[in-house]
């Protein structure tokens, strides 16, 4: 197990960055930026927003990190092992997420968790069916929530997610099926062929 | 390597649906629809350089952030593809260059873009100094692009490349909303904005420039490979120090300028008329058309407040503030919003004549500039009755009462006051002609002894 | 026990030509070389025998298992032709990896790595970043990686590429070894001078069909007369090639 766990980088690459990604949440979990959005002439921007772009970069980097041909050829259960990375992985992130907004009372920062399970979900469904696109996808989906997902009385937009308080029933909800159906890709693909 | 085959290779190209998309749908929705920097109409849209400025005013962020998150994923390329190990005989900086040609060209068409479009749709006369920023724009790119492929030649571009996307795009534009120090918006081109008629100064183009190239400059130096480790390393130390120097230098600059970066003002032609007065406005602020109107208003007005037996003298010039901001009027040359005053009411001059009248009013003291600052601060009844009255006899008693009323929401008894006025103005009107006369200038002198305290010279 | 491909046939992708059409074959004992040129389908022919790849028609067994079974995967080892190396990983602990996922516990594994290591000569480098290996030595952490777990049936893709005449003498008396026990190994190569001599069969594929397979005595048997010395398998394998009908 320790093989794996050295292949995927997880001591390496996703550790530390789970690390940065707490310590950017508790120094820069109030930064704001008054920057121009669509719906309205400017809007109040979160670095929250973006900061799950960390977690879900760094997971992405793990997951690619493989010996392809001998892990499609284990005996070893070695997709459900990379679910339970991304399920501790994003667990980290909602209990820190959590932390930061019973201390400090931010609703964003409780919502950081959701953000990334959501991320993570539309990352390892790109990674199976458009791998080129896995990295760019959860940021460009960020960039398309900061500037187009909220109408002109800054009220979220259903499908934006990320823009929803930490307690929007519809975007938790959304969030989970994406994630859901994220995992489901990465526990059930199997390369076609190599 | 032929260029089809470089763009086909490139990942400028399939991330062309997100930032083409970008350009295309802020453009056209955000900057008509939400923002109405391109729905009002503006005196800025027929002067290029504001036209160039507002169309690419939030695109310079992404631009930066793609071309430093491209130039990430292409040195992550490269290197995955062993292109280092293939033992080049061209040298490393002729391959990364064409390596990040495409990322370049894609940045840089985020800025083009939009100002190609808003040139179109807009059409004001093209000088070249407008589109200077855009070219200031595209070196910043270039310097973004190499910074991006250093970082990528380190870091796994799965994680660098998202990375620099959004946290550069978040820290370059929130440049914009940091006044404190003013410097980095300044050198990262963040608080461009022009008035109608006025250019960036060389300055405000250059520290960018002197900025981020400099460090990018530095950063390309650091890759060189010298026929000596000691030409190497000196070749490196000077770079950086001149990196830094350039650094310091210009941000020492551009934080000086505050949030305002420098820009010389009054370049927009003008078109005049006439002699006693010479008019003048704004030949392409779209109501340069209207000139010989509001040069007939302006005469007819003042012409018709003399007979009335108002004192004033025929200005010599009469000049439109539009693009030539500061400008003070004096007795022999007036500066007027015409342009603006004539917009407002669809080609009618009633402002403009209204603004004509209003000059004419000439006080025998300087007035306080606010109710509590004047001796006696029923003066303001002296005062505005005489103007009240001047603006009947031009025909714009409608605006200036609007104007007043707005005004007066200071005053506890403001209702009161503007009631007291109108009946001063109505009474007068009522004697002589020869008295009106009389009367005006008694209104004039009793306004400056109420407000001053001492008599009228 | 063999590996038995029964009347496969496959393509990379729906609308793409076969690659293999209705090809039955069946694993030689002992030691066989594939040959065949560029093209021919021999990566693909072993990719479907390590059940890497699934057969879009035919099945492809190993006694009572099929490519799909776990049984099936823990009897048989492949080397790929490309070899990843591991950011993160040394040698040891890659092919300790490959090991631990074919089902060995994590002690079996770590010292059944160093004994693969060894027996390729790469015991010095065994503490080495596969990062940081040469092409050649890492070609041979993917021959240890072939060789960590006890298989039935080995499986490798041009395992000599990138190795120097004396590794290769290394590579073949391994083999050899290998090959007189139990364990049946099929190999693909272009070494057709140095390595058809050793081998006990030869399977020739061209365009994606069995052109001959039998004992390297009736391969070389197709030099023109003659021919001798290490010219010999090149000249039998030019006239094998160019036959174009099925020999065996």
């Amino acid at each position: 197990m320790i093989w794996w766990f050295k292949a995927r980088r997880i001591p390496a690459v996703l550790l530390p960055l789970c690390a940065a990604f707490a310590v950017v949440l508790v120094l820069a979990y109030d930064w704001t930026a008054t920057l121009p959005a669509l719906a309205s002439g400017s809007s109040t921007v979160r670095f929250l927003t973006f900061v799950p772009v960390i977690v879900v970069a760094a997971l992405h980097h793990c997951l690619s990190q493989r010996l392809d041909a001998a892990e499609v050829l284990s005996r070893r259960p070695v997709p459900r092992y990379d679910v339970v990375l991304v399920l501790a992985t994003v667990g980290f992130t909602v209990l820190a997420g959590l932390a930061v907004g019973a201390l400090t009372g931010d609703d964003a920062a409780r919502a950081v968790g959701r953000n990334v399970a959501f991320l993570t979900g539309l990352m390892l469904l790109a990674h199976r069916f458009v791998p080129q696109a896995a990295a760019g996808v959860p940021v460009g989906w960020v960039f398309l929530s900061v500037f187009a997902g909220s109408d002109a009385y800054r009220r979220p937009r259903f499908w934006s997610v990320l823009e929803h308080p930490a307690a929007a029933v519809p975007a938790l909800v959304e969030a989970l099926l994406c994630f859901a159906a994220g995992l489901a890709a990465l526990a059930l693909a199997r390369p076609r062929t190599l | 390597m032929r260029l089809r085959t470089r763009l086909l290779s490139s990942s400028a190209l399939w991330t062309a649906p997100l930032w083409l998309g970008i350009v295309l749908f802020y453009y056209a929705w955000a900057l008509h629809s939400v923002t109405g920097t391109f729905s009002r109409p503006r005196a800025e849209l027929h002067w290029a350089a504001s036209v160039v400025l507002d169309a690419t005013e939030h695109f310079y962020a992404f631009a930066y952030a793609l071309a430093a998150a491209l130039g990430a994923w292409e040195a992550g390329r490269i290197r995955k593809d062993g292109v280092w190990d293939l033992a080049p005989a061209r040298s490393r900086y002729r391959i990364a260059a064409g390596v990040l040609a495409p990322t370049v060209a894609a940045a840089s068409l985020m800025l083009v873009v939009p100002t190609a479009m808003a040139l179109v749709e807009f059409r004001p006369a093209l000088d070249p100094r407008a589109l200077l920023p855009v070219a200031v724009g595209i070196a910043l790119v270039c310097s973004f692009t190499v910074a991006g492929f250093a970082i990528g030649l380190r870091v796994p571009r799965a994680i660098a490349a998202p990375l620099l996307a959004a946290g550069g795009w978040y820290l370059v534009a929130f440049t914009v909303t940091y006044a404190e120090p003013a410097w980095p918006g300044n050198v990262l081109t963040q608080r461009w904005y022009l008035d109608f008629g006025a250019y960036l100064k060389g300055e405000a183009l250059l520290m960018p420039v002197l900025f981020c190239g400099g460090i990018a400059a530095a950063i390309a130096v650091w890759w060189i490979r010298g026929p000596a480790p000691f030409v190497r390393y000196a070749l490196r130390t000077v770079a950086a120090a001149l990196a830094v120097l350039l650094a310091t230098v210009s941000a020492g600059a551009a934080n000086a300028w505050s949030i305002d970066p420098p820009a010389t003002a009054g370049h927009a032609p003008e078109t005049c008329t006439g002699r006693l007065p010479t008019v003048c406005m704004a030949s392409y602020a779209g109501a340069a058309d209207r000139l010989p109107q509001v040069r007939s208003s302006l005469v007819a007005t003042l012409t018709g407040l003399r007979e009335a037996g108002v004192e004033v003298a025929m200005p010599r010039s009469v000049r439109d503030t539009e693009g030539r901001p500061g400008g003070r009027s004096s007795d022999r040359e007036w500066w007027l919003p015409l342009t603006r005053q004539v917009d407002r009411n669809d080609g009618r001059t009633v402002y403009v004549r209204y603004s004509a009248a209003m000059m004419a009013v000439r006080f025998p003291c300087r007035l306080p500039d606010s109710f509590g600052a004047a001796k006696e601060p029923a003066y303001i009844v002296n005062a505005d009755a005489a103007k009240l009255w001047v603006a009947r006899r031009a025909g714009v008693q409608e605006p200036f009462l609007k104007w007043r009323e707005s005004q007066y929401q200071e005053l506890e008894n403001g209702d009161e006051v503007l009631a007291k006025v109108k009946e001063r103005a109505e009474s007068a009107e009522r004697l002589r002609r020869d008295e009106q006369k009389e009367w005006y200038g008694r209104e004039l002198a009793k306004a400056c002894r109420l407000a001053t305290g001492r008599p009228a010279p | 026990m063999s590996v038995e491909l029964d009347s496969v046939s496959f393509s990379y992708g729906r609308r793409k030509p076969r690659i293999l059409d209705a090809l039955s074959y069946t694993v030689p004992e002992g030691f066989t070389v594939l040959l065949g040129p560029n093209g021919a389908g021999k990566s693909t022919l072993l990719k479907l025998a390590c059940g890497l790849n699934q057969p879009a028609t035919g099945a492809v067994r190993l006694g009572p298992h099929t490519s799909r079974d776990r049984g099936f995967l823990t009897r048989v080892a492949w080397m790929p032709q490309n070899i990843t190396a591991m950011t993160g990983l040394t040698a040891r602990e890659q092919v300790a990896y490959t090991g631990w996922l074919k089902g060995m516990s994590r002690a079996d594994a770590w010292d059944a790595a160093e004994a693969a290591l060894d027996r390729v000569q790469l015991r010095d480098r065994a503490q080495v970043r596969t990062a940081q290996l040469s092409g050649g030595q890492l070609r041979r952490v993917g021959v240890a990686s072939a060789l960590v777990h006890d298989a039935d049936v080995l499986l490798l893709d041009e395992p000599t590429a990138g190795m120097d005449p004396t590794q290769r003498r290394v590579f073949r008396d391994l083999i050899r070894t290998l090959a007189t026990g139990e364990v049946r190994v099929l190999m693909s190569t272009h070494d057709v001078a140095d390595l058809a001599e050793e081998a006990d069969h030869v399977t020739v594929l061209t365009g994606g069909a069995v052109t001959f397979t039998g004992p390297t005595r009736e391969f070389l048997a197709y030099a023109p007369a003659g021919t001798a010395g290490p010219r010999r398998a090149e000249a039998a394998y030019t006239a094998v090639a160019s036959a174009g009908a099925v020999l065996h």
